[in-house]
């Protein structure tokens, strides 16, 4: 929803999602990476146990949209409190408290923020949750041999069959070149 | 990579300073001939003047010792600066002379028909009086150039010998120096600024200057390493993700500038009793809500927003171009605290003098600045975070990447 390009695995015929390469450190990776990206691959994925500096790039990862919705959910927390603390103070229930005008803004200043804060929270977690396509019990990629060690000690990279270059020989080929230590095929 | 100040660098530097020197020496000159004409003049915008640049060199001495205490690699880059900027605190104490003379122009406790009319007033002058408003400054100055000279020499002593250990000492002193800073800071503030108007009290004023100090020195600090890369001056290319930590400090810390400020009139206009609001009345009337009102859009909104975005404090020249903007409001926010003490029943006043005064003592203390900037290399010799900084400027290409696309 929030992603560039459909996160979604297109359910192909054959039942293939892809190829994952294995390789032993973040170097490798990162290389490999970039080459991949440079050989015309559009439908590349990282699977790294620790952040790694310029892999984002390296995937071609272009940023998602979530920023906006972000702003857009930070923006209407903030004026619906201010609007609503204005509605309630002025027109629905005035009250006359130490003689203040009804419209005392600088008293609905905290409530505005908190509005905006919790908002744009929501946004942020929910739409996270909406961009990585969860809530969702299984991925295909967890069908690689060995993938659980991309929270431990190995480094992944995934062609997915949905990219429009890949050719399941020729792109395991490929990775195998660029010094994975193993290349697998990934069902659906 | 990292090397000597090369002979380029040190006299493009020199040339800077020598034109600071000349504009702000004379600047200085026709302050003074201002002064004999103008008399109390003079003094209100010295004092006004003075503070900005005050707020710059001690907000340098506030980030080098939280530089200091975190492992930040932005903190290695600005490091030499920022003992630059720190190292005019010298300079500071010696142009705190004429405050001292103007004591009688500046502050309403020096008077004693005020003190005997007003009984509040007469209660604070065990504090506030002279005597111990010099003794308590000499005693600021002596902690604050302490502070920056320790570091100063230990940063040195590090240079010459390359002794790791000598990075704990940094943290030693930094520590709790930052402690020492913000208590000596509360005093000072409340002595220079928040007795101009001596009924008045309010514990959030010095801390309002504390986000200021913060404000203008990563503003200050971007333009710095601007102008610093754009002439090809430094022996190291900024890595994009280091500029943005720039740019996340200025973001933030403009927003705890408006917190602190809001805070502050927010819990005056909610208690809502004369002692304290008078002086929120004196700055909302007689033309300074106008100021007033660009502080509040402009020292929030418009940085707020403009900063907002991650390409924005990517950007090296949108980054610098909102940093220059800030160092202007900043200035417009020194202005409005101070000056409306003077002008209580006359309104929104602005002198000649005020913006010379601002240059003159801007000029000498960018001299200074510039003079101890072009003493050393740019970037430390023995540090842990060089081969960072160097692993993220080659940056694997991709760094590089980015910063041309935006």
């Amino acid at each position: 929803m929030f992603k560039r390009s459909a996160p979604s695995p297109a359910p192909e015929a054959s039942g293939l999602y892809g190829v994952m390469a294995e390789f032993a450190d973040a170097d490798t990776l990162l290389a490999a990476a970039s080459r991949t990206r440079d050989a015309g691959y559009t439908r590349i994925e990282a699977y790294t146990p620790i952040p790694i500096h310029g892999l984002d790039e390296a995937v071609g990862f272009r940023g998602t949209r979530l920023p906006w919705l972000i702003f857009a959910g930070g923006m209407t927390g903030a004026s619906f409190m201010f609007g609503f603390q204005t509605w309630v103070n002025t027109v629905a229930y005035p009250m006359n408290i130490g003689g203040r005008p009804e419209f005392s803004w600088p008293a609905f200043i905290p409530v505005t923020f908190e509005g905006m804060v919790l908002l744009a929270a929501f946004c942020a977690v929910f739409g996270l949750f909406a961009a990585c396509g969860l809530p969702r019990l299984h991925h295909p990629v967890f069908n690689a041999p060995r993938f659980d060690r991309a929270s431990v000690d190995l480094f992944f990279l995934c062609v997915e069959a949905a990219d429009p270059k890949f050719d399941e020989a020729a792109t395991t080929r490929f990775l195998e070149g660029l010094g994975a230590q193993a290349v697998s095929r990934v069902d659906n | 990579m990292v090397s000597e100040l090369s002979d380029a660098a040190r006299g493009t530097l020199q040339r800077i300073q020598r034109i600071a020197l000349i504009v702000g020496g004379v600047a200085a000159l026709l302050a003074v001939i201002g002064g004999v004409v103008s008399g109390a003049q003079f003094f209100h915008s010295y004092l006004f003047a003075y503070f900005f640049w005050m707020v710059l060199a001690l907000g340098a001495l506030l980030v080098l010792m939280i530089e200091s205490v975190t492992d930040g690699v932005w903190g290695l880059m600005l490091r030499r600066h920022l003992e630059s900027a720190a190292l005019t605190l010298p300079l500071m104490a010696l142009l705190f002379i004429p405050v001292i003379i103007g004591m009688g122009a500046l502050y309403p406790w020096m008077d004693p028909k005020i003190v005997a009319k007003y009984e509040v007033i007469a209660l604070k002058t065990p504090f506030l009086n002279q005597t111990g408003f010099i003794l308590r400054s000499v005693i600021y100055f002596v902690l604050w150039i302490g502070l920056a000279l320790l570091l100063y020499r230990t940063s040195n002593e590090r240079d010459r010998t390359g002794d790791a250990r000598l990075r704990d000492r940094m943290r030693t002193i930094a520590g709790p120096g930052i402690v020492v800073l913000a208590l000596s800071w509360m005093l000072a503030a409340t002595d220079w600024g928040m007795s101009l108007e001596p009924e008045w009290f309010s514990s959030m004023y010095p801390v309002a200057f504390v986000a200021g100090m913060l404000v203008s020195t990563f503003a200050f600090s971007i333009l710095v390493m601007w102008f610093l890369s754009s002439r090809g001056l430094l022996p190291y290319t900024i890595p994009v993700d280091r500029l943005h930590d720039l740019g996340k400090f200025q973001f933030a810390f403009i927003v705890v500038w408006t917190y602190l400020n809001f805070s502050q009139f927010l819990i005056i206009w909610s208690g809502n009793i004369p002692e304290e609001t008078f002086w929120y009345a004196y700055r909302f009337k007689g033309g300074w809500e106008v100021v007033a009102l660009m502080l509040f859009f402009g020292h929030f909104f418009v940085p707020f927003f403009l900063l907002l975005s991650r390409h924005a404090k990517r950007n090296i020249t949108f980054l610098t171009a909102v940093a220059a903007y800030i160092i202007g409001i900043e200035v417009v926010f020194v202005f409005w605290t101070i000056m409306p003490a003077f002008h209580h029943e006359t309104g929104f006043h602005i002198h000649w003098l005020d913006p010379l005064a601002l240059v003159a003592i801007g000029g000498l203390w960018l001299a200074l600045y510039l003079r101890n900037l072009a003493s050393r290399s740019l970037l430390p010799k023995h540090d842990h975070r060089l081969a960072l900084l160097e692993q993220q400027h080659a940056g694997h290409g991709h760094g590089q990447h980015e910063a041309a696309a935006h």
